[in-house]
């Protein structure tokens, strides 16, 4: 189990839909990309209804090149 | 009535509005409620003669249910003794949000009566319900190869490093806590 920084590798995950709300809507929203690995990664979906997702870009390819995905939709 | 009532092939598939139980729209269910045998039934249990306990009574022989309504607290003061789910391969809770107060207690024991069911691979659970924290619910997440979540009350991702079997999720989640807490807790 995951119980440090070290990312969370689910090996199976296809497919992630992330839908965002939160109560503060003066806060940005991050997307935990630095926490998870997810090597077999095809579809990837964020909603948020307030535009207010943001995410550090390096955490993003980070995640990309340690999960080893292919996305194929975003 | 024999046929019915043994038939393992019966009664996979449940879906359940909960509020609207009493008026339950299941014709063969209502007559077996209403029979002798239901009520033979219904004395093997004992004191239960609700009809939640009559229904999960048979819970061993479910593969499918969904729960659905505002007033689960009859599911959730359950005697977790009365129900079993050895086959159960697909969850759903839907759980509606009613300003009753006398009506926020009992429902909670809903959150860890699907703790062990040994085949279960989908969940869709899916609440308002500002107080539910994902970490409430109990579900066996290793097992899970599906599963949606919509849960307010809390960030409801913090069970995915336990999901290893995960093929497909979708998270809904409120951005109260931070996911690195929860990660790390």
């Amino acid at each position: 189990m995951n119980h440090g920084s070290i990312p969370a590798a689910l090996e199976k995950l296809e497919s992630l839909q992330i839908l965002l709300s939160q109560n503060n809507p003066s806060r940005l929203v991050p997307i935990p990309f630095r926490y998870l690995t997810l090597p077999k990664l095809q579809t990837l979906t964020l909603t948020d209804s307030l535009f207010k997702i943001s995410w550090r870009h390096r955490d993003f390819l980070q995640f990309i090149a340690r999960s080893q995905c292919s996305i194929k939709e975003i | 009535m024999d046929i019915i009532t043994t038939s393992l092939q019966l009664w996979k598939r449940w879906d359940l509005s909960v509020d609207s139980f009493s008026s339950i729209d299941y014709p063969v269910f209502r007559s077996i409620l209403k029979s002798r045998d239901t009520f033979t039934f219904d004395k093997q249990l004992g004191k239960h003669l609700d009809p939640f306990y009559a229904v999960f009574a048979h819970s061993s022989r479910w593969v499918s249910l969904c729960l659905e309504g505002s007033s689960l607290d009859e599911i959730g003061s359950l005697e977790k003794s009365l129900a079993h789910f050895p086959i159960l391969e697909t969850l759903r809770i839907y759980l509606q949000y009613v300003d009753d107060p006398s009506d926020d207690q009992d429902w909670r024991g809903i959150l860890d009566l699907f703790a062990d069911c040994p085949a279960l691979k989908s969940a869709d659970i899916r609440t308002d319900y500002m107080g539910v924290t994902s970490q409430a619910f109990r579900l066996p997440w290793i097992q899970l190869e599906e599963l949606h979540m919509e849960i307010p009350g809390g960030l409801s991702a913090v069970f995915l490093p336990f999901c290893t079997s995960l093929v497909s999720s979708t998270i809904s989640y409120v951005w109260d806590e931070p996911w690195f807490y929860s990660c790390r807790s």
